[in-house]
């Protein structure tokens, strides 16, 4: 498992922390999801990730104490490792 | 200051290019606007935004590239600027923030969003009309309106809404036409 593969847990603690429980079990699922066998499965989950880690997205959300910008960070991570994953 | 002349340098272009500025509004509109804030302090050139039938607000057209800029100088990265700067449609505007000043959150619940993205009263009379107007992603069902207060003087960045239709995270009725601001909230700029 490659040090990026945690950045999708420490994404979900973050939000669970700030009480966005939905979104951090949409990321959840779509995480679980990159590692779908199936293409189809794989993409949308990649699509989805990208589509939520945007600056007016999750990247909106207030998240104390992080920083938004930390946050967002956080995000492009996220999205880089799922786009990686397409 | 060296940090600000490419922004402040684009700015001034803009205004040298004569671009929607009245020549009687520059030095008074560039005047009032000269004690502002780093990056527009200096600015040459400034207009008037109408934001409604009797009141107008100093404001400077911005390049998008100098508004990139500003954000990063905040913290945003790149991607993070660009994202924000393809937020807006056409014309986006710096104009001055001043602690105190009061603007509406649009978001899920209480205390959900930043603050980055604010406006100047209700963006919408019905969640679905502020979903509209804002192009807001389908992260954010804009049941709650929310105010929140600047905590010190700052650029704000402001402009017509982009659509985003058809972009991933966003829904079809996404179309924008509203009009946002973008505040320095992520340097504590704003507070509920």
């Amino acid at each position: 498992m490659g040090s990026n593969e945690f950045i999708g847990d420490r994404v979900i603690e973050v939000l669970r922390n700030s009480d966005f429980d939905d979104f951090a079990d949409q990321i959840e699922d779509a995480i679980k999801n990159l590692k779908s066998k199936d293409i189809n499965t794989r993409m949308e989950a990649v699509e989805f990730i990208l589509g939520m880690c945007h600056a007016r997205a999750l990247g909106d959300l207030s998240v104390p104490p992080l920083n938004g910008n930390d946050w967002y960070k956080m995000l492009e991570k996220l999205a880089a490792y799922a786009k990686s994953k397409s | 200051m060296v940090g600000m002349a490419p922004i402040l340098g684009e700015v001034a272009d803009f205004a040298n290019a004569g671009i929607s500025v009245a020549r009687g509004d520059y030095e008074g509109a560039a005047l009032s606007m000269a004690a502002m804030v780093p990056f527009v302090g200096n600015a040459a050139g400034a207009a008037k935004i109408a934001r409604s039938a009797d009141k107008a607000i100093d404001a400077i057209p911005l390049k998008n590239n100098s508004a990139r800029k500003l954000l990063m100088a905040r913290g945003a990265t790149p991607k993070q600027a660009r994202e924000v700067v393809s937020s807006f449609d056409g014309q986006i505007y710096a104009t001055k923030g001043k602690a105190g000043d009061v603007f509406t959150i649009t978001e899920t619940k209480p205390g959900s969003a930043s603050g980055m993205f604010v406006t100047r009263g209700s963006a919408g009379a019905t969640p679905a009309e502020r979903i509209q107007n804002l192009a807001l992603p389908m992260s954010n069902t804009a049941r709650v309106q929310g105010s929140a207060t600047l905590t010190k003087p700052q650029v704000l960045l402001e402009g017509r809404v982009a659509s985003q239709v058809g972009n991933r995270g966003f829904g079809p009725n996404a179309t924008g036409g509203g009009w946002q601001v973008v505040t320095d909230a992520f340097n504590g700029g704003i507070r509920r």
